[in-house]
């Protein structure tokens, strides 16, 4: 049942997006769209991930669109003190470990892109739980500490709210 | 009335999403380490790109066009930091040191 939901959700979006390239909403465009996700989802399972689409790309429609307005509006931030760091010539690089409680690949690459997008860092590698990033102005090298810095409250957001 | 009002406060935000870009660019001549270059210019270009994007879609109002715009939106939302993170990485694998001083011209 929650696989039947998880795929209907995926394939209204797939045909939002078709009749977003067709430019016009007709019974039409819509029928064709979910055909086309519906065969893009089978294609992908079959043939790219070799696995199930839904436990790999698992992220709810409503957690994505507060992901994305969040998103927007960290980033605003992030140029904003970015313009005032560099008139102002300071800066204090560093590299820290941030430990990540998130399991999933999707989940993990999600958090390493908003802590680009975010204040001041940008991930360079990762090595299972762990990620590293470059902080601009680094404070402190103490995982513990510079975590909570780091991550904001994407960690939580991503998960759905549960941890 | 009200499309004069949004077309002119459009052409006002594509033109600070270039003061933006333009930043990004001084940021790059003006820092000495490599690791601060990335940074910055990560942050300052994709806060110009999306500033532009949306001063395209107050010009053009709500239709086909602008969703389209939003699209693009999300899609350079998953692809900026990516690209950054490959440079970055590159930096790091081929072993770039942090430079003590970090000298400003």
């Amino acid at each position: 049942m929650r696989r039947l939901l998880h795929h209907i959700s995926m394939m209204a979006v797939f045909a939002v997006v078709w009749i977003i390239l067709e430019e016009q909403f007709s019974l039409t465009t819509v029928a064709v769209g979910s055909l086309i996700g519906l065969l893009t989802m089978i294609v992908t399972n079959r043939y790219v991930l070799r696995a199930d689409y839904e436990s790999d790309y698992r992220l709810g429609l409503w957690v994505g669109v507060k992901y994305v307005v969040s998103l927007i509006i960290q980033i605003y931030v992030a140029g904003i003190q970015a313009l005032i760091k560099v008139l102002r010539g300071q800066v204090h690089v560093g590299i820290v470990d941030v430990h990540t409680t998130l399991e999933s690949d999707f989940h993990i690459a999600l958090l390493a892109n908003s802590i680009t997008l975010t204040p001041g860092t940008v991930t360079l590698e990762r090595n299972g739980n762990y990620l590293k990033v470059i902080w601009i102005d680094c404070v402190t090298t103490d995982p513990e500490v510079a975590g909570p810095m780091i991550k904001q409250n994407f960690e939580r957001m991503i998960s759905g709210g549960k941890s | 009335m009200m499309a004069q009002a949004a077309h002119l406060i459009g052409q006002i935000l594509i033109g600070i999403g270039l003061v933006f870009m333009a930043f990004g660019i001084y940021s790059v001549l003006r820092f000495r380490d490599f690791y601060s270059r990335v940074v910055i210019t990560a942050k300052v270009d994709t806060v110009g790109f999306l500033t532009l994007i949306f001063g395209a879609m107050l010009i053009e109002g709500f239709s086909y066009f602008t969703l389209k715009l939003a699209l693009i939106v999300v899609f350079e939302l998953l692809t900026s930091p990516i690209s950054t993170h490959s440079i970055a990485h590159s930096a790091y694998a081929s072993g770039y040191k942090i430079r003590k001083d970090v000298r400003i011209d």
